[in-house]
């Protein structure tokens, strides 16, 4: 973890460099006062800073945290985390990418037992499919039906 | 008196069947909405803006008042049990109030949190009924100048709330303050960092933000970790505040109610800042600091009196003056408007009915609230016993719909995802996320105000010593860090040894 | 408990529906739009974009009209605040991405004029069919009734500005038309402003009640309750003549001796181009019926604006919004903001 944290750092000196460079360029200050560009200049200085008194503290402490600072032991901690997350990810990303075309119902509809699948496999698949129904139906009763939110349609009108 | 007799005619008004319905389904929406993470007060009103034309004008805004309250009460329910904001001004709640849940007092984290709202809320309304027309005219009165001041002393505040690295805090406020930065610059109208797209000209939504910050990555971690069990499925004995509690709750949920009501009378104030600083305030001022984090009462009692507060202390210079101080009372403004009233300093003696009929409004909202909301706390508790494989892909949904409502944009959706994913990773490498979000939204607010400053002033940063109010806080804001620096030295040199 | 939940679902449920119980009285011109109304259409409530937040004055604006299409047409509607970039994104939405078969389309205002510059080449003005006039209304100015140029009018503060250069703050929101009046302001004093940016039109009228700015711009529903508290002051307002709603009050060109400071907004509803024809023609012919309705116009008094009787048709219209294109572009030429 110490490697990654510090791995974290150097790309908070990075993107610190990168964001007061192109604040330099919308300019940091005008006849009348502070630029465009002043203020997200000194967050990106903000940032560079930060990341370079980790960097320095890494170097120094060896990655010893401060009393507070809570760093997981190690990345991945329970056994199929990697996968349970990446699942998660997938599933929610691919709902997004559905939503356009086949409504937020229907895609929770298909989306949510998957969901509730990878949190727990030891359930049957029917538990999951009834759960997501009537997960997804609430939720459109309440957003579509009852406060009337104009929401993207799907083949089914609904 | 005739603030006493307007009062008395206001709840006149007030008091029939119908507009007490109103408050009712009001204070119910406005919990649910609170309770359900992802939809805020603020899409929750536009949605039922078109509704309230059909409506009396009192019992139309009564209403949407309640929703708007009535969300501060719920929010914590959510934040408490799953730590998983209900909205934005219920973040803070999660720290102490969800470590709370996870020693098994679920139950006295919430009933003082309704407790904290209630006693907050109907202490605003008074000092509301009181001093509307002169505390009006004093928040009119600060300018540019005061807000940058004001805004650097909730900077400030922010690095009381770090509890861990102070180097990891500082990224935080950085990026928060960058991320806030990208959009439209409203001093020369150019877009910045926004790559020529469409989306992030319009800014990076905070609803979106928040939900992604704590929401996705809190069950991104949950659902990573889900082998090792569940946390909160403890005990549930506790179910209300002991006498300790109480004790130890009295004084920060005056101090709340206090700060957030002086917070909540300033345009661009909300009960979002009140929150976060009266949070800072509570650890500053509690003994043990060390402590906060880990289930303090004290860190759920005050930003929940604040943040209801601010909602009442809001609603100040929208009935006395007519000015809306933040998105939700410009959308209240807009309620009148639409229902043929005309808010302004008239409005009091034009239509006095609906003046002292929202007022009068929002004592029985209150009471509506709390009467709804203790004998409730038992049953949310319950919610506990909900698996998670059934809570988490629901909480999920409603996320996406409730952030897709504000805006109508897929966009915001995948910002949410993105940034539930950042804060998930982060969290695993100790960084703490609140500083983050209070950055992002106080700092546009203080860039905003430091340069019309500087385009009002003839003679450049003297406008702020020039103007007595600003210099004060301005001295505040570097004396606190000045404060900060130098514990922050002794305790790391005591903390090195050990 | 059962009265709760009884008292919660009829409440819910009600809500939606009570502005469609409106439309149930049969309008006058029902049967003149029956008889134009293209078959299958709408299939499904029509969207209407407002792409400024929902309470501000485009918005309350918005839904006045919506309530009066739907009670002219007995259609469902409803109206959409797509929000973001200072309007930039939602007319970005309806010029490029809205669906074509009618089922949404934009209440807008003349400031889409200058967004479609914004947007960088992605889409223009002329993307848009403008079918129906809606109202306008002048900008107005004013000044703080205890401040500094409480007597003595425009001419008054002007001759401060040109005494003291440099020194008279007005409230700006830039890249619009308060940023072309006070430069034309400006050109009569000889001199220059502090000009203190804004967000909208709203926080510098909040500014100038604090005597925070000397002088800010404001529409009439964001001004006249300040007005009754005898807080706030007209000094002038833009256009070719005098507003009705402040008879007293001379116009900026009469005191600078201009014509062309005549910054306004106009409102109207705008459709994607490639909505069919006789969707158009249906619409239109809807909108103008809800605009011809005294009782709309009554409510566009209350927000203080009034309809156009000139702009009737579609084509008078959309001659109108590029006679306003031009004669922007003709200013920022002459402004040295733009080439051509």
């Amino acid at each position: 973890m110490a490697r990654l944290d510090a791995a974290v750092s150097l790309f908070w000196v990075l993107l610190g460099i990168a964001l007061c460079w192109s604040s330099k360029e919308l300019g940091l200050s005008d006849p009348s006062g502070p630029g465009s560009g002043l203020f997200p200049f000194l967050a990106g200085l903000l940032v560079l800073a930060g990341g370079v008194g980790l960097l320095v503290r890494h170097v120094v402490t060896g990655g010893q945290p401060v009393p507070g600072e809570e760093i997981a032991a190690q990345f991945w901690e329970a056994p199929g985390a990697p996968f349970r997350t990446a699942m998660l990810i997938i599933v929610v990303a691919g709902m997004i990418i559905a939503v356009p075309w086949l409504g937020f119902a229907l895609a929770g509809v298909i989306g949510l037992p998957i969901l509730f699948r990878v949190i727990a496999p030891e359930k049957s698949w029917m538990a999951a499919i009834v759960t997501g129904v009537i997960a997804a139906g609430s939720m459109h009763l309440l957003f579509a039906v009852a406060l009337g939110t104009p929401l993207p349609r799907g083949p089914l009108g609904f | 008196m005739d603030t006493i007799g307007g009062l008395l005619a206001g709840f006149e008004v007030i008091l029939t069947w119908q507009n007490i319905q109103f408050i009712f389904i009001g204070s119910v929406i406005g919990t649910l909405i609170g309770v359900l993470p992802g939809i805020g007060p603020l899409a929750a009103l536009s949605l039922l803006l078109p509704a309230t034309v059909a409506l009396p004008p009192v019992g139309a805004i009564a209403m949407l008042c309640a929703i708007f309250y009535g969300s501060m009460y719920g929010g914590s329910i959510t934040s408490v049990l799953v730590n998983i904001p209900g909205e934005a001004a219920s973040v803070v709640t999660c720290l102490d109030g969800h470590a709370m849940a996870k020693q098994g007092r679920a139950g006295a984290a919430l009933g003082m949190a309704a407790l904290g709202s209630f006693i907050a809320g109907t202490l605003g309304i008074i000092v509301l009924c009181l001093a509307a027309p002169m505390l009006g005219a004093f928040a009119i009165r600060m300018g540019p100048p005061e807000y940058a001041a004001l805004m650097l002393l909730g900077l400030a505040c922010t690095i009381l709330m770090i509890q861990g690295s102070a180097l990891k805090g500082a990224i935080m406020i950085g990026l928060g303050a960058w991320l806030a930065a990208i959009g439209m610059d409203i001093v020369t109208g150019e877009f910045r960092f926004t790559a020529g797209s469409v989306d992030l000209s319009a800014g990076i939504e905070l609803l979106a933000v928040v939900i992604g910050l704590f929401g996705v990555s809190e069950i991104l971690l949950n659902v990573e970790q889900s082998a090792r069990g569940m946390a909160v499925k403890a005990k549930l004995s506790a179910v209300w505040p002991t006498r300790a509690d109480w004790k130890a709750s009295f004084a920060p949920i005056l101090r709340g109610s206090g700060l957030g009501f002086a917070i909540g009378l300033l345009p661009g104030g909300g009960p979002v800042t009140a929150s976060f600083l009266s949070y800072a305030v509570e650890r500053r001022v509690g003994k043990n600091p060390e402590t906060f984090g880990k289930g303090r009462i004290e860190g759920v009692a005050g930003p929940e009196a604040a943040n209801n507060a601010a909602v009442s202390s809001g609603m100040i210079p929208l009935l006395s003056l007519g000015i809306p101080g933040n998105a939700v009372t410009a959308l209240l403004m807009g309620a009148l408007i639409i229902n043929g009233v005309q808010p302004g300093p008239t409005m009091m003696a034009d239509r006095a009915d609906v003046f002292w009929g929202v007022i009068a409004s929002l004592y029985i909202g209150n009471v509506f609230l709390l009467v709804l909301n203790l004998p409730l706390v038992g049953l949310w508790v319950q919610l506990l016993r909900v698996p998670y494989a059934v809570l988490f892909p629901a909480i999920l949904l409603l996320a996406l719909v409730g952030t897709y409502s504000a805006n109508r944009n897929l966009f915001d959706l995948w910002v949410m995802l993105g940034f539930g994913v950042v804060g998930w990773f982060l969290r695993k490498l100790g960084y703490e996320l609140a500083p983050l979000v209070l950055a992002f939204v106080l700092a546009p607010l203080l860039e905003q105000s430091l340069r019309q400053s500087m385009v009002m002033s003839p003679d450049g940063a003297m406008i702020f010593l020039q103007r007595p109010l600003a210099a004060v806080m301005i001295a505040a804001a570097v004396g606190m860090l000045l404060l900060v620096a130098f514990k922050r030295k002794t305790t790391t040199l005591v903390g090195g040894t050990a | 408990m059962t009265i709760t939940r009884r008292g919660l679902i009829a409440g819910s449920a009600a809500l939606p529906f009570a502005g469609a119980a409106m439309a149930q009285e049969t309008h006058p011109a029902r049967a003149a739009l029956n008889a134009i109304k293209p078959a299958g259409y709408p299939r499904e409530p029509i969207e209407m974009v407002v792409v400024y937040p929902a309470g501000g004055g485009m918005d309350i604006t918005g839904r006045v009209v919506q309530r009066f299409f739907e009670r002219v047409t007995g259609e469902r509607s409803f109206v959409n605040n797509r929000t973001g970039g200072a309007g930039l994104v939602g007319h970005t939405w309806l010029a490029t991405q809205a669906p074509h078969d009618g089922h949404a389309i934009g209440i807008i205002a003349n400031l889409v004029i200058s967004d479609a510059a914004r947007s960088q080449g992605r889409w223009q003005v002329s993307d848009l069919d403008h079918i129906a006039h809606l109202n306008a209304e002048p900008l107005n100015l004013m000044v703080n009734a205890d401040g500094p140029f409480k007597t003595g009018g425009l001419r008054g503060l002007l001759e401060a500005a040109r005494a003291r250069p440099g020194t008279i703050r007005v409230a700006n929101v830039v890249g619009g038309y308060y940023e072309y009046l006070i430069e034309q302001l400006e050109q009569a004093s000889g001199s220059r402003f502090l000009k203190v940016p804004f967000q909208g039109g709203g926080p510098g009228i909040t500014a100038l009640l604090g005597n925070n700015v000397d002088l800010a711009f404001g529409f009439f529903a964001e001004v006249r309750g300040h007005m009754q508290g005898n807080r706030l002051l007209p000094v002038a307002v833009t256009g070719r003549q005098s507003t009705p709603f402040l008879p007293e009050t001379p116009t900026v060109n009469s005191i600078i001796g201009r014509n062309d400071a005549n910054w306004g907004v106009s409102r109207w509803i705008a459709v994607p181009k490639a909505v069919p024809a006789d969707r158009k023609a249906w619409l239109a012919a809807a909108f103008r019926a809800a605009v011809a309705d005294p009782a709309l116009v009554e409510e566009f008094r209350n927000l203080g604006a009034l309809p156009d009787p000139a702009l009737d048709t579609p084509e008078k219209l959309n001659a109108a919004v590029a006679q306003m294109a031009e004669a922007e572009r003709a200013y920022l030429v002459a402004s040295g903001r733009a080439t051509r």
